[in-house]
């Protein structure tokens, strides 16, 4: 039995990841994002894709990976949770891959912490691993301290 | 009697609760009876002032009528019973058999409320609820009966159009009366108080008649459909109640005998026909000519109907159905061209009608002319419109996907202007003008699309006052002006509910007893005064009494006790300024809490909902003289004006209804002007000192300008004045407000976000939340220990915690908005009260609650610990508190928190580090919950109560 999952690839430094491709709205090139004071470091700013306010998550800074040199700009994978639309800053985008559940194997302990929690899953490739990105956890940022108490 | 004969054949047949077709009718049904209902209560208030008043009591007979009528039909007889006796009581107070005391209202006022109560019922479950209202419906007997002595007969005529639904089957004995063609008299012109209720009529009617005529051709088709036949008999059984309310007795008269027909053919009794579908059609006709005559000239015209109610009256029986058939040219045939052309058919029609009835030359010639007049009168309305053409019901969802459509449409429009300097062709020019013009005026016009007057919410205020009134003991007359006053619905919905509040607590605080008026030489009779107006692009709404007015001195008195504000600030503060405490938090001046309003979560609220619409409120108050609250909210949430700044290289939009006005300092003046108090710099400002805030440091962004010039932004929020340094200004806009992400809600400085004319985006700055930041408003709500701001603080970046530990090298954290006060007690103290302990505190008992045993944290028992001296945090709301037993207080802090590690067990909302120490902090509401679950009832309850309203 050996189901095949399609997933929306893109790569940070030197990993190979990708999400579930029904989640992935659209992909584009690198847009002018307008500065938000304040938000936390992995909030890069706000996008405006035609009228639509979107937010822009630094998924390398989410990740805790080294950021991406300054002459190099990233791409935008706008994936959709729930009811927020998000868009993903990654370096580089790569196929729609379709792959098999035989391949599949949960994320090892001994990856960092900050990438094992967003991680839900690896793909033992030929010649490399497809890490899959829980998006919603990768676009659940809190900026407030705590929810505010329920009255 | 009530058990109608309509309901079981649609009902017994199915099985089932509803077929989709019914589900349908039902929920027009619903909607139909809530606006219904609003009006009736408006109505009876208004018929309790003025119980002569045969016009309200006649639009209130009508609306119960078309209930009782439509649920008679739909099956729903407990509702039915209810509006029946209701009805039978109203026609005789509409008569002047009886005369309307207050009981009497105050019974027909339960009515509504059960009926409103079952229809809740029926909407929720599709039943109308199990509560028993025979008590109700006895009380509306008696009521009718008190007073049996009235004559007998004028009753009967009266009900005659309601009871015609169980009638309908037994006139089958009789049937002669009901056809003859008795004259009819020339109806007299429509009253024209009753013009709105016409009209109404006439858009209700035509609708129906389109389906009638759908429905008697597909009942043809297919004779035995009873559903079909059920809906044309509601269809007809409608027209008829009404007309024959509104004295339109011709069209009645005809209805009647079409209902009458109808009735034996849906019970099947009899078969239908050509000839019986053929006058069914020409009853339709007849009506519509009718109506139409109605809509132009206001009367029924003079078109003689009686063959038509001969024919349909002979049909009723099988043997007069065969007469009709051996003479068809008549009824029918003229009929049936009548249908393709009604207006110009009728001519001849007449005619023939009359020859039948051998009247004289003259007066045939005189029903020509006449009908001549009619036909003219008919052109000029084609010129005009038809009441039913002029309005359409539109799905609300299809007017927000316009109003966001046009958002777009203004956006785009701001960027094609701003390449109109730099392209010089003229007609691109004159294609852009044009194009800015369009476009105003379609979001004008769609804006208009979703305005809706405030008298529709204002029509449930009579009745909270007279309810509230008789509650208190107090006499209040209710006045309101301005109630076509327009505003966004959702604006509507979301000021309904604080509108409310203020109208009780004006009712309850506001106006005082007729003793104590009459003392203070006023009218016993208090005045609530509701007005509304449009004025500078605002909706204004003021609530006025004349009541005792808000004693400043009291206010002051009790903020001070309630340690709202401290000493000193209360010595700074102007009478405003004090009456404008009721809105802080946790406030409530009432001597004595009544159910009514006022248990310190009132006004706060109330503002909290205003402003975060955009509204702001304001009170002015003079002692003994009354109160005047004045609300102002936007007319629109979608598009707002704002004023647009640049700071540390970035666009900000600040929304206009928080901005005062603008100063600028050059040069010398820049660097005189600001002055500094202990490091927080503040400009004069008229001589009033204005606290300033950097912009550019409150975002911790980098100054970009060189500029030694200051432009200050005079703002306010909560009241305060403050000033926005910023670096630029450049023009106000119409901005399309765009929320943010989830991601970044807990931002309190901004409150959306908007594109602009460049397509890049500006952030919209959340003037209250960049206050709270900055703390120019924070003094007095730094000590408030209420919830709304403690939440609010909660949401902010920076806070005060409380540091304390339950074992020798632990640390919890609560804000200490949350505390208010830290005390010690001896163990000797305390008491037990059931499994409780507690303390004697300030007069009262306190439960204590030994955190250590709530969080499970093990160790010493609290019961064995050796320290004599317990340390307590002492929790406070509405006046009763909670002690939290502790090991040791370590210390106050002001930082700067995030949660680094969500919650992993009950009582903790999640662990932060403070001065680089791992901190527990407490979810301080949970824990007090649990250990006492009443303390915070009195909150939610009178939250839902709010609510509710």
């Amino acid at each position: 039995m050996s189901e095949e999952k399609q997933f929306c690839t893109f790569y940070l430094d030197n990993h190979f990841f990708g999400v579930a491709v029904e989640t992935v709205q659209e992909v584009f090139r690198y847009q002018e994002m307008t500065h938000i004071p304040l938000a936390p470091p992995e909030i890069r700013g706000l996008i405006n894709l035609r009228g639509q306010v979107i937010t822009a998550i630094d998924l390398r800074q989410r990740l805790s990976i080294s950021k991406l040199p300054e002459d190099k700009l990233p791409m935008n994978v706008v994936v959709r949770t729930g009811e927020s639309v998000v868009s993903l800053l990654v370096d580089a985008i790569g196929d729609v891959l379709e792959v098999s559940e035989e391949v599949y194997e949960r994320p090892p302990e001994t990856i960092p912490e900050e990438v094992r929690k967003l991680v839900r899953g690896v793909y033992k490739l030929e010649g490399k691993l497809l890490l899959i990105l829980d998006a919603e956890k990768a676009v659940n940022i809190n900026t407030s301290v705590v929810e505010p108490a329920s009255i | 009697m009530s058990d109608e004969p309509v309901a079981p054949d649609l009902n017994s047949d199915e099985g089932s609760e509803e077929d989709d077709g019914m589900g349908e009718i039902i929920n027009e049904f619903l909607v139909e009876s809530y606006e219904n209902l609003d009006q009736l209560d408006q109505n009876l208030i208004d018929l309790e002032q003025n119980p002569g008043d045969t016009n309200i009591l006649s639009s209130i007979f009508r609306t119960i009528h078309t209930i009782k009528g439509t649920c008679g039909f739909i099956g729903f007889t407990k509702l039915e019973s209810v509006a029946h006796v209701g009805e039978s009581l109203l026609s005789k107070l509409r008569d002047g058999v009886l005369d309307l005391d207050p009981p009497r209202t105050s019974a027909l006022l339960a009515m509504v409320d059960a009926i409103r109560q079952m229809l809740s019922c029926i909407e929720a479950d599709r039943n109308e609820g199990s509560v028993d209202y025979s008590e109700l419906v006895e009380t509306l007997t008696r009521l009718q009966s008190e007073e049996s002595s009235a004559e007998p007969t004028t009753t009967a005529k009266v009900e005659e159009p309601a009871l015609a639904v169980e009638e309908a089957p037994k006139q089958e004995e009789q049937p002669a009366p009901e056809a003859d063609p008795e004259p009819i008299k020339p109806s007299a012109e429509i009253d024209e108080d009753m013009e709105p209720i016409v009209d109404e009529f006439l858009v209700e009617s035509y609708e129906n008649l389109d389906k009638l005529d759908k429905d008697l051709i597909e009942l043809e088709q297919d004779p035995g459909n009873t559903d079909i036949l059920g809906s044309i008999f509601r269809t007809i059984h409608t027209i008829k109640g009404t007309c024959g309310f509104i004295g339109l007795h011709k069209l009645e008269k005809v209805a009647h005998v079409g209902e009458n027909l109808l009735g034996k053919l849906r019970d099947g009794e009899l078969a239908l026909n050509p000839p019986r579908t053929s006058a069914l059609l020409a009853m339709v006709d007849a009506i519509r000519q009718m109506l139409s005559c109605i809509e132009s000239d206001r009367n029924e015209g003079d078109v003689d109907y009686s063959q038509l109610v001969v024919t349909l009256g002979k049909l009723l029986t099988d043997d007069g159905a065969k007469e009709v058939a051996t003479q068809p040219a008549p009824a029918t045939a003229p009929v049936a061209e009548k249908k393709e052309e009604p207006a110009v058919e009728e001519k001849p029609v007449v005619a023939e009608k009359k020859d039948r009835r051998q009247s004289s030359p003259a007066e045939q010639a005189q029903h020509v002319a006449k009908t001549g007049d009619k036909r003219a009168a008919a052109d000029r309305r084609n010129e005009t419109r038809s009441v039913a053409d002029s309005s359409i019901r539109v799905d609300v969802d299809i007017l927000d996907r316009l109003m966001n459509l046009v958002g777009e449409l203004v956006l785009a429009r701001n960027q094609i202007l701003q390449f109109v300097p730099t392209g010089a062709d003229a007609s691109f020019i004159a294609t852009s003008q044009h194009l800015n013009l369009v476009t105003s005026e379609l979001q004008e016009g769609v804006m208009k699309t979703r305005m809706q007057p405030i008298g529709n919410i204002w029509s449930k205020f009579p009745r909270v006052v007279r309810d509230l009134s008789m509650a208190v003991g107090k006499k209040i007359r209710l006045e309101m002006e301005g109630k076509e006053t327009e505003l966004d619905k959702t604006l509507i919905e979301a000021i309904k509910d604080p509108l409310t509040h203020i109208v009780r607590n004006s009712c309850d605080h506001g106006i005082e007893s007729p003793e104590k008026r009459a003392e203070a030489g006023k009218d016993e009779e208090g005045v609530l005064l509701l007005r509304a107006f449009h004025e500078g692009g605002q909706v204004n709404i003021e609530i006025v009494d004349d009541g005792g007015g808000i004693d400043p001195e009291k206010i002051k008195a009790k903020a001070l006790e309630k340690e709202v504000i401290t000493q000193e600030q209360a010595d700074r503060m102007g009478d405003r300024e004090l009456v404008n405490l009721i809105f802080a938090a946790g406030f409530s001046t009432a001597e004595k809490v009544t159910n009514v309003s006022g248990r310190g979560v009132g006004m706060d609220v109330v503002r909290t909902n205003i402003e975060k619409i955009g509204g702001t409120v304001d009170i002015q108050s003079r002692k003994g003289k009354g109160t005047t609250l004045r609300v102002k909210i936007p007319l629109t949430l979608a598009i707002i004006p704002a004023l647009i700044i640049t700071s540390g290289g970035g666009r900000y939009a600040i929304p206009q209804v928080n901005l005062l006005e603008l100063v600028r300092l050059d040069g010398e003046e820049a660097k005189k002007s600001v002055e500094q108090i202990q490091g927080a710099p503040v400009y004069r400002l008229r001589g009033n000192l204005l606290p300033l805030i950097y912009l550019h440091e409150e975002l911790e962004l980098e100054k970009k300008s060189e500029d030694d010039a200051i432009n200050i932004v005079v703002l306010h929020a909560d009241d305060r004045q403050f000033g926005l340094v910023v670096e630029g200004i450049s023009d106000t806009e119409e901005i399309v407000v765009k929320p943010l992400g989830e991601q970044l809600k807990g931002l309190a400085a901004f409150s959306g976000a908007t594109i602009m004319g460049d397509g890049k985006l500006a952030l919209i700055l959340d003037v209250m939340g960049l206050a709270q930041k900055a703390r120019v408003i924070a003094e007095h709500s730094e000590k408030t220990l209420a919830v709304a701001h403690s939440t609010q603080a909660l949401a902010g970046d920076r806070q005060t915690l409380l540091i304390f530990g339950l074992e020798e090298d632990d640390r919890m954290a609560i804000p200490l908005s949350e505390v208010a006060r830290l005390e010690e007690f001896k163990r000797s103290d305390v008491e037990q009260s059931g499994d409780q302990d507690v303390v004697q505190y300030r007069g009262e008992i306190m439960p204590l609650v030994y955190l250590r045993k709530y969080l499970d944290v093990g160790g010493v028992s609290p019961e064995a610990d050796s320290n004599e001296l317990m340390q307590a945090v002492v929790f406070t709301r509405n006046e009763r508190s909670v002690g939290l037993v502790v090991r040791r207080i370590i210390d106050i802090v002001d930082e700067n928190i995030t949660v680094k590690r969500g919650a992993n067990r009950a009582g903790v909302l999640g662990t932060i580090v403070v001065q680089d120490r791992v901190t527990d902090l407490l979810d301080i509401e949970s824990i007090v919950k649990e250990a006492d679950p009443s303390f915070l009832i009195e909150t939610t309850e009178l939250a839902l109560a709010e609510e509710a309203n």
